[in-house]
């Protein structure tokens, strides 16, 4: 077992292993990252060949519900093998749904012991209805985690991508960035006062047929190098595009974000100061009243993987300190941009670890996803929920800097800590 | 504007449903009163000092403010109470007073809760105080009443209409369907500016006998406007009403279409009300209302094939109750203004199947596993009209057939 | 065939297709005068929060096993009120009335009263009779006290000397013209004790004044004490006889509600350990009166809304009773405390302006000051004593300084709501107007709410209540922000 209490780095080694068992992991399996990323992929059928817990559960992405169909395997299925229910239900959702470009055929564990021979069905289907039909090959056990998901699915989009001529205007994809509470629309605001248009946030706001016209894009923004590290390297070989590793969580990330892209693009120095100049300020001035609810507040960070740096230096900037951030599937990369904001980084850690951590560094805050964010509560410490639901707003640029430094001042600042302490 | 210590006041809005269609303004673009008929209270909430030193000057004050508060208002009406009534304020000069001033008509109604038995004298009052300062109106501002030239042939009033729960909406188009032209509703759906022009009308039309008969017998006597009795609950009785007015203007043409709005008007409702009749027919009914509607609606159930058992009114006169006791079938109750007691009594000795009553009454009579339905202001109404009258049956059924009366009478 | 219903009863007009094209009384908006806004600068009053005195007093009646509150006025001073319960606890509610006409208003209400008694004490046979004045009465001069008596005379000669025994009579003076309903009620605490109670001994019981908690606010109480496992009374418990049953059939007639507080603990008030008034404003006098009288400790305590104010209230009553405070009640703060962690990031900063009876709304700023929400209107209905001041201590705290119209009425706080918009409404039901106005969420709670059922039934006083009251805050906030399924986490 990992013990948090180690000081030194992990060795690279540690991370990515497989779970321990018993040791009440966060992770989640290779349908949940597949869903994770193809989700909310528009002009698509979702189907989910499996019994009718995986499409019910993979309903909610990232907090908001997308649309996913299911063959809802039953017994009579399982022991005959579930094909002919399979051609019949992709034939109906094409009928039922015109409009759709192409399919996603998601294979669940049972579909996946069975052994059934989806792709044969996926050409069959394609032949009779003439549509593209991807196969999504994640059953639940066939990795460590869902970042086999995520890269599985990275792979299907690669595969669907054609090669088509580039506009003369700077166009843009941003790869890995998943539409969080509208963080999309911040950066592509952003961008546009540089004049960049954004074509495709894979998969933040992705249609099928601007995945296949991806390739007329002059540079690939890569935001969760987690899940789509490999995917942009693919593009770079494949399509020649480059890509460049972006962050505009924080403020300072922001800015040398926008001073990278516009490097890139040789946009005049002068009007890429401006937009930073103006951001920073107006942020600052609205942040500047909460300042000394921050300062000094200990903080400790168990999110996915990517979110850990990002995140961490967003609590640096506003004064807090970073006692210690866990991934729950880990990538060395990942590991090593945390280790910068503090010395205690560890890898998918259970409930206990984490219990153990609240009690020994006593944390003011904690920042953790959404399955696991009352446990915290119940030791009396706030707790700031990812992914943040829409109503909390983007976190990313200037606008989610504020957003997220009013969240922090909402949790650490709510009479109940107070109450909770109070003697009775 | 309720001249009284804040009580009465606040209590202008737990009166009926008497819904109304003209809104005031709560902030540019947005129009009040989405949720209630009636907005706004207004009181001169009358404290110690104010009954000690007489309410006049306060009174007058608070009905400049308020006009000035709504410049959109087209009058005011001043109820006088117990104890401003006591204290002898002089409403009736601090209205003229405000009249001048203002130049918009303010009617002052002398209306002490401890005059007169029961609110029938309330009724009373207002007609024939109402009665008297129009006339006065009319004649100091000759502007108000409606000219010679937009006289139509087949003008009438609805006198005694409250429009309960929107009892207009089935009543008026009937009128307007045989091409006559309803000028004023007194009170329902009121404008002061219609209310004018009741006596420049050919014919009115009474529907509440008890409370409005008044005033339309002094516009008969005042301006020999006639007025004809109709009631508007059960499909006879509207149809009667329609052809007694036809009949009244005695022209063959309006007669006619009569009959057809009649029998148009049947027609929609022919198929629903044959299902409910199904459902009703038989039940044991008991009635306890204001008074008219007592009578009134004897005859509707009788068309539902119900049995009416027991008749009870608040504030019935004689001459209501020798027209329920006409219409009822012998060996029925009858109690004027009863109480709790003889209501529970009559519940034990009549054994009603459903009990229209008031919401005061109706939670009591629940207790006693009896279903209700609230007569004064109705559950989903209009019941009024042949297109009311379904929502009435409908009430109805649904009141009676309630799984949970069951329920209550079985033991565990 | 989607639904199996053999037969759908039809349907006549229903209400959507009513569809009433409303009409403007002006052709635009136009604004009050500035000068008139202010309550302060007015003669008139426009849409009082409150009504007057008699109400409270036949309020607390009611919360008597087999009383009746007697109207010393006209018909309307009964039938009004009679509403007024009905619609917010759609209950029975047994209220007589003198009738006063016209001969009443000239000779005094002598007769009346008389008359009305004796039938009262024949027909009903009650334990209890509140004679309740009114306007008319007061204004008239009569002279209640030598009625009474001469009543009880001809009562006696008539019935029984047991009359004296059988029948209680408390008078309770409440000119309408004076304070408010809230007041009505302190008065009637008072008098009741200050003509029942006797000292005969000493016992350990608690004596509680709930104010004009609803039947679930009472429950809840008496669910906290269960659990402290102290003895206690509750007064004016309304709990039993504006919240009853179905059952029971055929029903005893004359129907009588079955609980009520009994008039013998009335009696035995006197040797109680310590009264409780928990709403100042509306029974405080009673607990006052017996310091004074009976030299116990008279606690006059905030109502018990939200954390601090519940914490308040045990800790009290478990110093004073001398027991602890069980892991039980304990576990309910908990959850309470957890209910409210776990809800921060919807009550946050929320401004939410407050509206109703000053005991509500002094022990609801409070509370929504714990759920860190800012209050910035607030509107006590009636003159108070203490909750201006209970407000600016509750807010102190938190560095908040909300605007409190002292002796005003809605049109004013409906104005300024209108001027500087809040995110929540926490008032009662003569408060949609306004929400609906604004388009903001209104929460109800208080006196009155007659346009939702059971929320007489669902406490928001205590540890479980605070709970309660915090998911309608919370709930009203979702549906109206964040009407979608998005709030899935």
């Amino acid at each position: 077992m990992l013990s948090i209490l180690k000081t030194e780095v992990l060795p690279p080694k540690s991370c990515g292993l497989a779970t321990e068992p018993g040791s009440m992991s966060q992770r989640s399996c290779v349908y949940f990252g597949a869903r994770y990323v193809l989700g909310p992929i528009r002009e698509a059928i979702h189907l989910v060949h499996g019994a009718v817990g995986c499409s019910y559960y993979g309903k909610m992405v990232r907090g908001t519900p997308a649309p996913v169909w299911t063959t809802d395997m039953e017994e009579d299925d399982v022991i005959f093998g579930g094909r002919e229910k399979l051609k019949k239900a992709l034939i109906e959702a094409f009928r039922l749904k015109p409009e759709a470009k192409g399919a996603f055929v998601y294979i669940t564990c049972v579909s996946g012991l069975i052994g059934e021979d989806v792709t044969t069905v996926a050409e069959e289907v394609t032949q009779i209805t003439g549509k593209t039909i991807k196969v999504v090959s994640c059953p639940g056990f066939s990795g460590f985690s869902q970042s086999k998901g995520h890269d599985l699915s990275y792979n299907l989009i690669f595969e669907l991508i054609k090669p088509v001529k580039k506009p003369k205007e700077p166009v843009v994809n941003l790869v890995g960035e998943y539409n969080v509470g509208g963080e999309t629309q911040v950066i592509k605001e952003l961008l546009e006062k540089l004049g960049i248009k954004v074509h495709v946030s894979l998969t933040g706001e992705a249609t099928w047929s601007q995945i296949e016209t991806m390739s007329r894009a002059h540079l690939n923004l890569m935001f969760c190098g987690a899940t789509a590290e490999n995917f942009c390297r693919k593009m770079k070989e494949s399509f020649s595009i480059p890509f460049m590793k972006v962050s505009f969580y924080g403020l300072k990330s922001t800015a040398a974000s926008l001073r990278k892209i516009g490097d890139f693009f040789e946009i005049p120095e002068y009007r890429v100061e401006k937009v930073i100049e103006e951001g920073e300020k107006w942020a600052l001035s609205n942040i500047f009243p909460w300042r000394k609810v921050f300062y000094g507040k200990k903080a400790l960070i168990v999110l996915g993987t990517y979110r850990l740096g990002p995140q961490g230096k967003m609590l640096k900037e506003l004064g807090l300190e970073v006692v210690a951030a866990a991934s729950i599937f880990g990538r060395i990369d990942d590991h090593v941009e945390a280790y910068s904001i503090t010395s205690r980084v560890t890898d998918n850690p259970g409930d206990y670890e984490v219990e153990k951590a609240l009690t020994l560094l006593k944390p003011d805050i904690v920042l953790t996803n959404a399955r696991d964010q009352w446990r915290p509560i119940k030791f009396g410490i706030p707790v700031l929920s990812f992914p943040q639901p829409k109503e909390r707003g983007p976190y990313a640029g200037y606008k989610g800097m504020v957003n997220f430094a009013r969240d922090l001042h909402r949790c650490l600042n709510a009479p109940v800590w107070r109450l909770l302490k109070s003697e009775f | 504007m309720v001249h009284a210590p804040v009580g009465c006041g606040y209590y202008t809005w737990g009166t009926r449903r008497h819904l109304g269609d003209v809104y005031g303004w709560a902030l540019p673009g947005v129009l009040e009163n989405e949720a209630n008929h009636r907005r706004h209270c207004y009181t001169t909430d009358m404290t110690e000092n104010d009954i000690v030193f007489g309410g006049m000057d306060k009174l007058k004050q608070a009905l400049l403010e308020a006009f000035r508060i709504n410049p959109g208002a087209k009058g005011a009406i001043i109820y006088l109470t117990c104890s401003t009534a006591l204290i002898g304020d002089d409403i009736d000069n601090v209205a003229k007073e405000v009249m001048k001033e203002t130049g918009k008509p303010v009617f002052a109604c002398s209306s002490p809760g401890f005059c007169g038995v029961s609110q029938s004298k309330g009724h009373h009052e207002f007609n024939f105080q109402f009665y008297k300062w129009l006339l006065k109106y009319r004649e100091e501002h000759p502007e108000v009443c409606l000219k010679e030239e937009e006289k139509t042939l087949y003008d009438i009033n609805l006198i005694g209409e409250y429009n309960i729960d929107w009892d207009t909406i089935t009543i008026v188009p009937l009128f307007e369907k045989m091409g006559m032209r309803v000028l004023s509703i007194f009170t329902g759906n009121g404008r002061f500016e219609d209310l004018f022009k009741m006596p420049d009308a050919k014919l009115s039309i009474v529907h509440c006998q008890r409370s409005a008969t008044y005033i339309a017998e002094l516009i008969k006597q005042g301006f020999e406007v006639p007025y004809i009795r109709a009631s508007f609950f059960g499909l006879e009785q509207t149809a009667k009403a329609l052809r007694d007015t036809a009949a009244w203007f005695g022209d063959d043409k309006l007669m006619k279409r009569a009959e057809e709005v009649i029998e148009e008007e049947k027609e929609a409702i022919k198929k629903a009300l044959e299902w409910y009749r199904n459902k009703l027919a038989g039940k044991r009914i008991a009635i306890y209302v204001g008074a008219p509607r007592v009578w009134h609606w004897i005859k509707a159930m009788e068309e539902l094939g119900m049995e009416v058992v027991a008749c009870m009114t608040t504030f019935g006169h004689k001459d209501d109750y020798e027209k329920i006791v006409a219409r009822l079938k012998p060996g029925a109750l009858v109690i004027d203004n009863p109480n709790e007691f003889e209501v529970e009594e009559m519940i034990e000795r009549c054994k009603p199947d459903l009990f229209l009553t008031g919401l005061k009454e109706k939670y009591l009579v629940r207790k006693f596993g009896v279903p209700t339905l609230n007569s004064h202001s109705y559950e989903k109404g209009p019941y009024a009209g042949f297109r009311g009258f379904i929502n009435f049956a409908r009430d109805i059924y649904q009141a009676l057939y309630a799984p949970v009366w069951k329920i209550a009478q079985e033991e565990i | 065939m989607i639904n199996n219903t053999k037969e759908i009863p039809i349907e006549g007009i229903t209400y959507k297709e009513l569809n009433i094209e409303k009409k403007p009384l002006s052709p635009e908006y136009v604004p009050p005068p500035e000068e008139l806004v202010p309550a302060a600068n007015r003669a008139v009053c426009i849409d009082p929060s409150r009504t007057c005195m008699p109400f409270g007093a036949m309020w607390a009646t009611l919360g008597v096993h087999r009383a009746i509150p007697f109207v010393q006025g006209a018909q309307g001073c009964t039938t009004y009120v009679r509403y007024t319960f009905a619609r917010v606890f759609r209950e029975p509610t047994l209220i007589a009335n003198a009738s006063f006409h016209e001969d009443a208003a000239v000779f005094g209400g002598r007769k009346n009263l008389i008359k009305g008694l004796r039938n009262l004490v024949c027909r009903y046979q009650p334990e209890l009779i509140s004679i309740v004045t009114t306007c008319s009465s007061e204004v008239i001069g009569d002279d209640i006290q030598s009625f009474l008596d001469e009543a009880l005379e001809v009562m006696e000669e008539e019935m029984d000397p047991d009359i004296y025994d059988a029948v209680k009579f408390v008078i309770v003076n409440t000119p309408s013209f004076a304070g408010s309903h809230v007041e009505g009620y302190n008065r009637a605490a008072r008098e009741f004790l200050k003509t029942l109670a006797k000292k005969t001994g000493q016992s350990e019981e608690l004596y509680f004044i709930p104010g004009m908690m609803m039947p679930g606010d009472i429950r809840e109480l008496k669910h906290i004490f269960e659990l402290m496992d102290v003895p206690y009374k509750i007064l004016f418990d309304i709990s039993d006889t504006l919240d009853c049953p179905l059952t029971g059939m055929p029903q005893m007639v004359p129907y009588y509600p079955p609980g009520g507080t009994r008039v013998e603990d009335f009696v035995r008030a006197g040797n109680a350990k310590a009264i409780f008034a928990l709403s100042p404003d509306a029974g405080g006098a009673g607990a006052m009166w017996m310091e004074k009288r009976f030299k116990m400790p008279g606690l006059i305590m905030t109502m018990p809304i939200g954390v601090r104010n519940t914490d308040k209230l045990v800790k009290t009553v478990s110093e004073i009773s001398g027991r602890g405070i069980p892991d039980s009640l304990r576990w309910e703060r908990g959850i309470l405390l957890d209910a409210i962690a776990d809800t921060i990031h919807y009550t946050m900063g929320k401004r939410v302006a407050i509206c109703g009876d000053p005991d509500f709304v002094a022990a609801a700023t409070g509370f929504v000051c714990e759920l860190g929400m800012i209050p910035t209107y607030i509107l006590p209905g009636s003159k108070t004593k203490t909750a201006v001041q209970t407000i600016k201590d509750a807010c102190a705290e938190y560095d908040i300084e909300p605007t409190v119209f002292v002796d005003s009425d809605q049109f004013e706080w409906e104005y300024a709501l209108k001027q500087d918009k809040p995110d929540v409404i926490l008032g009662h039901s003569r408060c949609l107007n306004i929400s609906r106005e604004l388009q903001v969420p209104l929460v109800r709670f208080g006196f009155p709410v007659y346009d939702r059922v059971g929320y007489q039934r669902e406490p928001i006083v205590g540890y479980r209540g605070g709970e309660r009251f915090l998911a309608r805050i919370i709930n009203a906030i979702l549906d109206q922000y964040f009407p979608d399924d998005r709030t899935q986490q």
